[in-house]
């Protein structure tokens, strides 16, 4: 017990690392009783050994025999298995995971119970990383429902999106039980407010934002989620049998230096496009979802390729991640630089289907997008679907905004049923 | 969706137990109990029981490998790939609102469209869940209560964009009879033995960046001798691969079309009685060795993106132009009026049966010729049809269960029975019962 304590309390102010966590194990472990020492010691060298495991799966035998030993464990050591996963490869973390549920599974048939003090301040110790904080939470909640549902509500600015969630949830839940109270729309938006302003997963946002508009209120989902709405884009250029992917076509010569100068992205030069000569036109898009649809803003044309170029304007150095929806084979350049480049198309079309983290420099940073439209089948929509939408996040998904952001474009009809109209009343909640 | 599901009321149900919920508790074996047991120290034994005891484990270890095997349902449609259990004498209807042949009902979390695997009295199935279905789960229950044993929760590692209509949990898991080899669509393959010890795992996604289809992959394992077999087939990097299934080590890879497919390999018996797996693509089907991925046969040919080919004894039946009959890679016949929609064919007893669209169609095994059709209720078939004796048990996606005599010239439907919810796993068969999975129930069926 004391043990676990020791290392439960280092592990809150040490994040884990196995050089650190070895040196207070072994020290703990000292001034332990031999049998406890002996145990304690099994725990370490168990761990050790799950967490040398290699994602392509080496190591696996000794991690077996390690599981053995990571299974018997008292629930009270489950915290120093959470710890470990704060820097676990994704394999070593599944075997991690497994190892716990071994444990919380012998704990619940004999009759045991998982430590909820210990797992609450893992959970609220944000040093920790979010599936080992997920995790902490599923087994707090699994014990206790009352007292995880206690504090759910602070997780409203939590840096794990899994933890905003929940939290947005309720927050949900408790308008909804208001309204069902009879509550007016004074008293309920400053929650539905509160719950848009925190919430990050479109699916919750989307729902709010349906709330807001129903009550009379506007909302600029385009901007709430970053999506980048004003583009310059050219083509088609060919793409018979597929073949043009690593096609270098002159817009992929295309710099941040270059983009305003002769031949660049606002000159009249022309291009040898597809169907003929092809120029950089402006295109923005006023749909929720960011979409820029090159059959509307290109042409309808089967076996093609177009680009899209944006400049954001960013008001630091900083990291930041583009994340994509686009149902096409595409590749996609930041300042120059290739940073994401994807052969498969037509497999998916789902909100942030891919995510890349690159980094901004002050001022303004040029993206390109590649889009390649495969050789379709005739009147088929799945594969006629030619497009793309990008937005800039921070890692956990909130909207990362240009300095010089434009106004959302009004939506067209082509846009669909109009949640949001550009409103920018809502725009820095 | 259909009414929500209403769980058996006359036997145990055990919807929503968190491991062992009261009920369950009084019905769970010793046999659960045995890897959480202290061991006992060598010196605490008395004479008698130092040799009673080893041989009282060897003589029941020894019965149930014998019964296990026996019953064993291991793989997507079976042991063998059949979807055939001759023997069986499964209900012919059943009830869940009045719990009639309603053995027990599990709720997974999350959702699961793959069957489930029977082995040595254990029930495993897998299922993924989370608003980004990452999260992976396998449970495993006992066969004669249901009582969940053990659950194992993992994170996928892979890509977990899908269909909303798929899972993560769409490959039914596979077993040798003493491990387990779930696989998911994120490409995340997990070996655990029966007690839920991690024997080792990959990460296939980790070294295959673009083997994935957001809209679902499906392709369920196989294993046979030492190699466990995969096929990931997709736009991108398109394999299948050998594992040892005791190690994880690769044995072998060769590189697929990048055509997406969602057919799953089948376990071939060839003409010196060596096992052979089909892999079916949509250019051509191949029998490799399982054990090194050397084609032994091929045949050219343009095959189905969904349905897989079945095994019956030396024949195989390839979803390819309608249907194709093959032995060793030599066509026996095809026919385009028995070409399989989404569910995969299913042969006994001379007879091969396609569902095309809602129509069940029965063919002549020698010769391809169309004997009959009978239309079925509901709408949609991913579930593909097993045989018990000389009844065929289909579910439509709408969760209408159907049981129909195969016996005579004409189809007989002898039963309509409704499970409340999309169902897209194929049914397993052990004993006398019928193993049905929901997207979030499992329902054992026997009397």
């Amino acid at each position: 017990m004391i043990f676990t304590r020791f290392i439960v309390t280092r592990m809150r102010t040490v994040r884990w690392s196995c050089p650190i966590a070895l040196v207070l194990c072994s020290t703990a472990i000292l001034a332990l009783p031999n049998a406890v020492r002996a145990q304690s010691a099994d725990l370490e060298a168990a761990l050790r050994n799950v967490l040398a495991v290699e994602i392509d799966g080496s190591g696996s035998a000794k991690a077996a025999e390690a599981f053995s030993i990571l299974a018997a464990a008292k629930p009270s050591e489950i915290p120093i298995m959470l710890s470990a996963l704060d820097h676990a490869n994704p394999i070593a973390a599944n075997w991690i995971y497994g190892s716990i549920d071994a444990v919380v599974n012998r704990a619940q048939q004999s009759g045991m119970t998982l430590p909820a003090d210990s797992l609450e301040s893992f959970v609220l110790d944000a040093n920790h990383s979010p599936r080992a904080r997920q995790r902490a939470f599923t087994l707090l909640a699994s014990v206790s429902p009352e007292r995880s549902e206690a504090f759910v509500s602070s997780f409203l600015a939590d840096p794990s999106p899994l933890f905003r969630r929940d939290a947005v949830e309720k927050l949900i839940g408790d308008a909804e039980a208001k309204a069902a109270g009879g509550a007016d729309e004074s008293q309920l938006l400053p929650l539905y407010y509160q719950a848009y302003s925190a919430a990050l997963a479109e699916d919750q946002i989307n729902a709010i934002a349906k709330k807001l508009v129903d009550a009379g209120e506007s909302v600029d989902l385009p901007r709430k989620f970053g999506y980048l709405t004003h583009w310059r884009v050219i083509g088609p250029f060919d793409n018979s049998n597929n073949a043009e992917f690593d096609t270098a076509y002159p817009p992929e010569k295309l710099t941040l230096e270059n983009f305003e100068g002769k031949g660049g992205i606002h000159s009249d030069a022309a291009h040898e496009g597809k169907l003929g000569d092809v120029n950089w036109k402006n295109f923005a898009t006023g749909a929720d979802n960011g979409e820029v649809n090159l059959n509307e803003a290109l042409a309808d044309e089967s076996a093609s390729i177009g680009y899209g170029a944006a400049v954001f304007t960013s008001d630091k150095s900083q990291d930041v991640e583009l994340r994509l929806r686009i149902q096409n084979a595409f590749k996609v350049w930041v300042n120059g630089e290739l940073v994401m480049s994807q052969p498969i198309g037509h497999t998916g079309n789902s909100f942030d289907q891919y995510s890349v983290p690159v980094q901004f420099r002050q001022g303004k940073n040029l993206i390109l997008v590649k889009s390649c439209q495969i050789e379709r089948p005739a009147s088929d929509p799945w594969f006629s679907a030619w497009q793309f939408c990008v937005r800039v996040t921070d890692k956990t998904g909130a909207a990362v905004l240009a300095t010089d952001r434009k106004p959302t474009p009004p939506k067209t009809e082509a846009d669909g049923q109009a949640v949001s109209n550009g409103n920018q009343k809502d725009g820095n909640r | 969706m259909g009414k929500p599901c209403q769980t058996a009321t006359k036997k145990t149900a055990i919807d929503n137990l968190n491991y062992l919920g009261e009920s369950a508790a009084k019905s769970q074996s010793s046999l659960a109990l045995i890897p959480y047991q202290q061991p006992m120290s060598k010196p605490l034994l008395k004479l008698n029981q130092r040799v009673f005891v080893p041989v009282a484990i060897l003589v029941a270890i020894a019965y149930a490998v014998a019964t296990a095997s026996a019953s064993d349902w291991r793989m997507f449609r079976g042991s063998d790939s059949s979807g055939v259990a001759a023997d069986a004498e499964i209900p012919t209807s059943w009830n869940l609102e009045t719990g009639e042949n309603i053995a027990w009902s599990v709720k997974m979390p999350g959702r699961g469209v793959c069957g489930p695997i029977i082995v040595g009295g254990k029930v495993i199935a897998t299922s993924s869940a989370g608003n980004d279905n990452k999260q992976l789960h396998i449970w495993c229950m006992d066969d004669a209560s249901g009582t969940v044993l053990w659950k194992r929760n993992f994170l996928a590692t892979g890509r977990s964009q899908c269909h909303e209509l798929t899972s993560m949990a769409a490959p039914t898991p596979a077993s040798d009879g003493e491990l387990i080899f779930a696989f998911f669509s994120s490409n995340d393959l997990i070996c655990l033995d029966l007690e839920g010890s991690i024997r080792w795992m990959r990460g296939l996604a980790l070294e295959h960046a673009n083997a994935f289809d957001d809209r679902g992959m499906a392709a369920s394992p196989v294993v046979t001798g030492d190699a466990v077999i995969v096929q990931v087939e997709c736009q991108g990097d398109s394999f299948a691969a050998g594992f040892d299934k005791h190690s994880g080590q690769r044995l072998w890879q060769i590189p697929l079309t990048t055509t997406t497919s969602w057919n799953s390999p089948a376990v071939l018996t060839g003409t010196n009685g060596k096992e052979l797996v089909l892999l079916q693509s949509t250019k051509q089907v191949m029998a490799i060795d399982p054990q090194t991925g050397e084609s032994q046969w091929t045949f050219d040919g343009r095959s189905s993106q969904i349905p897989s080919a079945t095994v019956s004894g030396d024949i195989a039946f390839v979803p390819s132009g309608g249907l194709v009959a093959m032995r060793n890679g030599e066509v026996l016949w095809q026919e385009n009026r028995l070409g399989p929609q989404s569910a995969s064919p299913v042969a006994n007893d001379g007879k091969v049966y396609v569902i095309r669209r809602t129509v069940l169609a029965c063919g002549n095994a020698e010769t391809g010729e169309v004997l009959w059709q009978e239309r079925l209720k509901g709408q949609q078939f991913w579930a593909s049809p097993v045989i018990a004796g000389t009844k065929l048990f289909v579910v439509d996606l709408g969760g209408i269960g159907q049981v129909i005599d195969v016996s005579s010239k004409k189809a007989e439907v002898l039963s309509e029975n409704e499970f409340g919810e999309e169902v897209l796993g194929t049914p397993a068969i052990s004993g006398n019962a019928l193993y049905v999975r929901g997207v979030t129930h499992l329902w054992k069926i026997a009397n």
